[in-house]
């Protein structure tokens, strides 16, 4: 754990110093020597003082490291225009740094101490990098919806050490509190987001610049699921009593959020609310408390992170040549970039759940385990994967289909960074079905 | 600087040291006026309408407020002989009103923005941070009603949330935020010194970074920000974050005492004032990302006809060994 | 006697060397009740020498806060004082 604290902090001066694409490299090494610390094991390893991992951090951990060094790849505007480029780094580096700490700390405090430092660099990435003026508002949106329920889960955090005297996670027993409950798994609903305390996301993802983009779907919502598969051991009493409440709530409101889906007229705030409805699965997976849905809801929380990050990388690629992202203008692109559109398919396929993917993989461990959990949740599962595949062919078709908008001018087309981009995406999210065990096994 | 006024700080401060160390209430009481009286000719400078305006109001309230706190503490002698069980609570919570009259605590506030107003920006640090010193320690001595104490917290809490919008003074908010953290000082007092002591200290410290750039930069408004300190990208950095710092956000330093403060409250089963607190501090960070909002957006033109005789090395070097102790702190503590 | 100089001192409006002149009032009120106390107390009378200097000390600066701001403000009226709002 150690070393890759260190490495980190010996590139904060490199990223200021050093180019832009010599620490790009510098992230893909990072990456994979975090790869070569693979365990086939389940149980903590890499434990120095506070920090350890077992597979279902180690997996966590490997997929930030992974989504943040695609991060750089995507801002190549960042570097290329000069807006700042050594902060942004430095900024990617200390949400990595975060996030490292985050999933990789076995004590609750220091889980939650670095759970809320990662919002810094985040607002900071939206209000820094974003595009409109509106960012200041989903910057507020993103911090204090985050802090109102998160400064009371500290309240109840110390209450929980006052009753184990220790905030380990292997070492703590039982509540059997409903209020304690409420406070401390509502900060990950919100950050999950469950549906009615969603509304931060899909601002956020709208003002935010690609790279925020890409870690906000791809990691801080996973950073809920993270905490709430962790401390759902805490609950396992008055979770059989009141989960219920919760399931059914994601479930409609996954329903609803599809609905909405359909009727965006900008790509990347469709791609947000299709997050919601897959993020509402991995909650219901997650409350079912059974060892398919944990398992599951790992499995699509690894597949959601790299396919919606690869999805915001796709919206903007298609935003940097027209200049906007709305549905309206975005259509017919198959005539103007025939090979992107190929991605968009792959990607897309991915988004609902096609065969290969590792989506496939979550949702079907994630409908076992919902219905295990009771059997009327059917009706809304059905709906919510219909709906998943009709938004995900609306994107599709009205982005590629149709006739092109006249009003473009000009411009060029794919490079090769982008294509390397997106199918560094799409490539882990399909091989890894193979390895799909190792990601089951954790338990 | 002239002698006079060396002369004075010092007397300022053995006026504080006076009154913390005392052993009777009539030592307490020359220990807060010979604070009182040595601090108006530090803030009083010649013919400037506002200092000398500021200057009044401060010792009117301040001399009141010593007089009822002598009257309240000759009563009780008369009246009990400070027996500890026969401790008359009316007379102590007319002699704490007083105390927290020199504070500045919420429904004893109101002479504290507009003597913030008319000073300078050292003046302002030493009303923030130093003057706070000798009422806090004396409210600590007394046993405070927990109702009433209570009751200032939340009304601290609440007027300073309240007020603290649309202000465009900087001194103006910085007075309502060390409002807003004088109810976390009194909620400290109810329970242990020692976490008043850190919370008071990382209040001073956070304090001292911010109006040291202000007073480098010369700013004294909102609308000033953009013209200086925005200009600066390393001046800018650090007024940011020593503002979310100011507010408790976790990587900072400031996050340190609330964690303390929250963990003794929870120690002592104050669960509700403990969701209090944390809820209406909130309202508070967010004026400090408001004030923080034009930094916050990083784009900004530079340009390169200012120049700042400022030592940013030192800045740089301050804020950031302070506002990131935390971490470091933790760390070090992880490796004991 | 204490409570009638507050009243006088919070009440009053206008001129501010009425109110220095309240809170010399308000003095001499907690003068004569230290005044008692020190009574009761074995006759120890010296202790109200340091009230009175502190007091005269109090007084001193509260008058000369006047002078400066007569001179910065040209009166000594309370309507004057808002500039700081």
């Amino acid at each position: 754990m150690m070393k890759f604290i260190f490495m980190m902090v010996m590139m904060m001066p490199l990223s200021f110093l050093g180019g832009f694409w010599f620490n790009q490299v510098l992230w893909f090494l990072m990456t994979f020597i975090y790869l070569l610390g693979f365990s086939f094991n389940y149980l903590y390893m890499n434990v120095s003082y506070e920090y350890g991992n077992d597979l279902m951090s180690y997996i966590l951990i490997l997929l930030s490291f992974w989504v943040c060094s695609l991060m750089i790849l995507a801002s190549e505007k960042i570097s290329s225009s000069g807006s700042w480029s050594g902060l942004f780094l430095f900024f990617i580096l200390l949400l990595m740094w975060s996030l490292f700490m985050t999933f990789g700390s076995m004590n609750l405090f220091l889980f939650y101490i670095f759970f809320e430092f990662s919002l810094i660099p985040t607002l900071i990435l939206i209000l820094g990098w974003g595009y409109q003026p509106e960012r200041l508002q989903a910057g507020v949106y993103l911090l204090f919806y985050t802090l109102l329920a998160s400064l009371p889960m500290m309240i109840s955090i110390f209450f929980c050490y006052s009753d184990f005297y220790s905030l380990h996670f292997f070492s703590m027993g039982f509540v059997d509190s409903l209020i304690i409950y409420v406070l401390i798994n509502m900060v990950f609903f919100i950050k999950i987001p469950m549906f009615f305390v969603h509304l931060w996301l899909p601002k956020a993802h709208v003002e935010a610049p690609v790279a925020g983009s890409m870690i906000l779907a791809g990691i801080l919502l996973k950073m809920g699921g993270y905490g709430m598969m962790r401390l759902m051991v805490l609950f396992m009493g008055i979770g059989v009593k009141i989960n219920l409440f919760f399931v059914s709530l994601s479930l409609i409101g996954g329903f609803y959020v599809s609905l909405m889906c359909m009727r965006q007229s900008d790509m990347k705030s469709l791609i947000a609310y299709s997050s919601v409805a897959h993020m509402g699965l991995v909650l219901c997976g997650v409350m079912s408390m059974n060892y398919w849905g944990l398992a599951g809801s790992l499995v699509m929380m690894v597949a959601h992170g790299l396919c919606s990050s690869g999805l915001f990388c796709l919206a903007n690629v298609s935003y940097e040549r027209l200049g906007s992202r709305s549905l309206y203008l975005n259509k017919g692109l198959i005539n103007l970039m025939p090979n992107l559109s190929l991605l968009w398919f792959l990607l897309i396929s991915s988004n609902m759940a096609a065969p290969p993917s590792l989506n496939l993989l979550g949702e079907i461990m994630l409908i076992n385990s919902i219905l295990g959990f009771s059997v009327y949740n059917m009706g809304f599962l059905m709906l919510i994967s219909f709906f998943g595949a009709v938004y995900s062919l609306f994107l599709y078709s009205f982005s590629q289909h149709g006739s092109y908008y006249s009003g473009f001018y000009s411009f060029s087309m794919c490079g090769l960074r982008e294509y390397l981009l997106l199918m560094l995406h799409w490539v882990p999210l399909n091989i890894l079905v193979l390895m799909g065990d190792y990601l089951i096994f954790w338990l | 600087m002239k002698l006079y006024k060396i002369m004075f700080f010092n007397m300022m401060v053995m006026g504080t040291i006076i009154a913390t160390s005392s052993y009777s209430w009539f030592s307490m009481w020359m220990g807060l006026e010979i604070n009182l009286l040595s601090i108006i000719p530090l803030m009083s400078t010649q013919k400037n309408s506002l200092s000398s305006e500021s200057a009044i109001k401060y010792f009117v309230t301040q001399a009141l407020a010593s007089l009822i706190l002598l009257m309240a503490a000759i009563m009780m002698m008369l009246i009990n002989e400070f027996i500890t069980p026969l401790v008359n609570y009316h007379f102590l919570m007319i002699m704490n009103s007083a105390l927290l009259t020199k504070l500045g605590a919420a429904p004893f506030h109101f002479w504290f923005p507009e003597v913030m107003e008319g000073l300078t920006w050292l003046n302002c640090m030493i009303m923030l941070t130093w003057q706070k010193i000798a009422p806090m320690t004396l409210i600590m001595n007394n046993s405070m009603n927990p109702t009433f104490s209570t009751l200032i917290i939340i009304s601290c809490l609440l007027t300073s949330a309240m007020m603290v919008f649309n202000q465009i003074s900087l001194r103006k908010i910085l007075t309502f935020s060390s409002i807003n953290h004088i109810a976390w000082m009194i909620s400290t007092t109810m329970m242990s010194s020692s976490s008043w002591l850190i919370y008071f200290a990382v209040y001073c410290l956070i304090n001292m970074n911010i109006i040291m750039i202000f007073k480098m930069t010369n700013t004294f408004y909102l609308k000033q920000i953009n013209n200086i300190i925005n200009t600066n990208k390393t001046i800018k950095f650090s007024y940011m974050m020593n503002f979310l710092s100011l507010g408790g956000l976790p990587p900072f330093i400031g996050f340190l005492p609330k964690w303390i403060v929250i963990n003794w409250l929870v120690n002592n089963n104050m669960y509700t004032i403990a969701t209090t607190m944390i809820i209406l501090t909130l309202i508070m960070l967010y004026v400090y990302m408001r004030i923080t909002f034009s930094s916050m957006l990083l784009n900004h033109n530079e340009p390169k006809i200012i120049k700042l005789k400022i030592n940013k090395m030192a800045i740089n070097t301050i804020n950031f060994m302070t506002l990131f102790s935390l971490i470091t702190c933790t760390l070090i503590f992880n490796l004991l | 006697m204490f409570l009638s100089g507050l009243i006088v001192f919070s009440m009053k409006r206008k001129h501010l060397l009425l109110m220095l002149l309240s809170l010399e009032f308000i003095v001499l009120s907690i003068y004569f009740v230290l005044f008692m106390y020190l009574g009761i107390f074995n006759n120890e009378y010296f202790f109200s020498m340091i009230f009175l200097t502190f007091s005269v000390c109090e007084g001193a600066l509260g008058l000369s806060l006047l002078v400066s701001l007569i001179r910065t403000h040209g009166n000594d009226y309370f309507h004057s004082f808002n500039l700081l709002w």
